[in-house]
């Protein structure tokens, strides 16, 4: 009897780890049917949405507005959350659990409330829309992540290291920048490329602040909101994988440099 | 003595300055803008009538508005659906691969839930949109297995809105679980079931109480995540599972309803700070404690 159970517990856990991964390769298999809409039946393989896909215009447009986003995004959330993560990390200041608290604010909020907010700042300000004002907007919480994520490390450094560089005769900016940094390297490439990531994903905050700009996530929009083809099964299919890639890599970095 | 070790006794200017960039941002690009938002709330809705005081949205949206409550009422009850469902599906794998499955197999079967989670979220909308469809996969496979005849009827429905949020809301209800559930000590449930304890006893008086907070996070940030899709609702639930955050969305994206928008966006704060405040006090848990269980999150 325990012994079933046992045994429909795992099937289960099993039938589950497949559900997860059902969606993408749905997506996936259907890119390259040969047929005019993206669903079944079977009409035979075809690689032909691919090259429509790699000829979109629109398609590598989207891309590079994103990326540009990203850069700024995850330049801001890097160097901002170290600067946090020390202040946190190192020092008891007035309102620093007060700034721990509010940092998560934006985390929470809804995006579309948050951007329908900075519309109506830039509203107020006659601020124009665009790049700048996205990169900000998105930086807000990205920068909460990359906090946590420097913090989490910064808090398990050896004081001692630095204090013997300073022994031995290095001045302040060089002990940081040849001890402190080197031991914090992972958490920031790891802080870097989850923020590029969660920027490049998202949409509902960016709609409101980016103007006439199509990032990714709008192209996505667009597109889902007219008739589907498989061209865009194909766009996300190839989408997927430097994202996938870019999390595993993540998770490793994390996995490897764990300090006990 | 070091450059960065303060005296804690003495005011320092170094944190104030180290901290200063994430301060002005959260003031000037998130309390100024909700700041803002809260004032153009009481404006009318006509640009040129910008210094005029109002409470005409507020009774706009409260009083003159049925299909505010429906709208409301339909949002919380599927939240409430997804959240009950996402636990009772997640708690039990969480426990399998925290508890049960050999140490070794622990990281991939982790990393096989996390990574459907790195797409782009219109990736896995697409998908489920080509799944559910009246003829879309799912038909064709049921199909094939001679169950059905006619087409489906699921997409559009608040049952295509609830499975699209379930499924999007995995990680943010399984890692708190997973992170919870690994750190319990197993010579606990061992002396429990030693000393005469069944299963269920076990799970009732050791498993879950020990993973309360980790519960009430998870149900927490589920929740807040099913208020705050938009994507979801708006491919997957055509009009009968609209959400509240739609009309938010278009009030300021389709009508240019700004000023009414801004109520409706408000209000929205305002239910996750309750629904926030309900489950922690229902669960006993404090802030700190669900502010732990989020960073066992990113530090995963």
């Amino acid at each position: 009897m325990i012994k079933i159970g046992k045994i429909i517990y795992k099937i289960y856990v099993i039938i589950f780890h497949i559900f997860v991964w059902v969606p993408m390769l749905v997506v996936i298999l259907l890119s390259f049917n040969n047929s005019e809409s993206p669903t079944l039946p079977w009409l035979g393989f075809t690689t032909r949405w691919y090259s429509t896909a790699l000829q979109n215009n629109l398609f590598a447009d989207s891309l590079i507005v994103s990326l540009i986003i990203c850069f700024g995004v995850t330049s801001i959330s890097v160097i901002v959350g170290l600067l946090t993560a020390m202040a946190f990390v190192r020092y008891d200041f007035p309102g620093r659990n007060l700034l721990r608290i509010s940092q998560f604010i934006p985390v929470v909020l809804p995006g579309v409330v948050f951007g329908i907010s900075l519309l109506v700042l830039a509203y107020n300000f006659k601020i124009k829309t665009g790049y700048i004002l996205t990169i900000l907007a998105t930086s807000t919480w990205n920068v909460t992540y990359g906090t946590l994520i420097i913090a989490s490390r910064l808090e398990k450094f050896d004081y001692a290291i630095e204090e013997a560089a300073l022994d031995l005769g290095a001045n302040n900016i060089r002990a940081l920048w040849r001890v402190t940094i080197p031991f914090l390297a992972p958490a920031i490439i790891v802080a870097g490329l989850y923020t590029f990531i969660n920027s490049f994903n998202d949409f509902n905050t960016t709609i409101f602040v980016i103007g006439d700009h199509v990032t990714f996530p709008i192209f996505m929009f667009s597109n889902m909101r007219s008739t589907l083809t498989p061209e865009i099964n194909a766009i996300s299919a190839m989408l997927a994988l430097p994202l996938i890639l870019t999390g595993l890599i993540n998770t490793f970095i994390q996995r490897k440099t764990r300090v006990k | 003595m070091t450059l960065f070790r303060g005296d804690k006794r003495r005011l320092n200017t170094k944190p104030l300055f180290l901290a200063s960039p994430a301060v002005l941002i959260l003031l000037l690009l998130v309390f100024l803008p909700l700041v803002l938002l809260v004032l153009f709330s009481f404006h009318p809705d006509a640009p040129d009538k910008q210094d005029v005081w109002t409470l005409e949205n507020y009774k706009f949206v409260f009083i003159n508005n049925p299909l505010f409550y429906k709208v409301l009422f339909q949002t919380i009850l599927i939240s409430l659906y997804a959240v009950i469902i996402s636990l009772l599906i997640c708690f039990p794998v969480a426990y399998y691969v925290a508890k049960i499955a050999r140490e070794e197999n622990r990281l991939a079967l982790v990393l096989l839930i996390l990574v459907p989670n790195m797409v782009s979220g219109f990736m896995i909308i697409l998908s489920w949109l080509l799944f559910l469809a009246d003829y879309g996969v799912l038909y064709f496979i049921l199909k094939y297995l001679k169950l059905i005849e006619g087409p489906l009827h699921i997409l559009y429905t608040r049952g295509a809105v609830t499975i699209g949020l379930v499924y999007s809301s995995t990680l943010w209800m399984f890692i708190p679980l997973y992170a919870v559930l690994e750190s319990l000590d197993n010579s606990l449930i061992e002396a429990a079931a030693d000393l005469g304890a069944s299963n269920n006893r076990v799970l009732l008086r050791i498993i879950i109480p020990y993973s309360k907070t980790a519960i009430s996070t998870g149900c927490i940030l589920t929740f807040l995540q099913a208020l705050s899709s938009y994507i979801i609702p708006r491919f997957l639930g055509g009009k009968s599972g609209l959400m509240y955050i739609q009309l938010v969305f278009d009030a300021f994206y389709t009508s240019y309803n700004w000023n009414r928008g801004a109520v409706l966006g408000l209000f929205m704060v305002v239910i996750m700070v309750v629904i926030v405040f309900i489950g922690l006090k229902t669960s006993g848990t404090s802030i700190k404690e669900a502010m732990e269980a989020i960073k066992g999150k990113e530090g995963k």
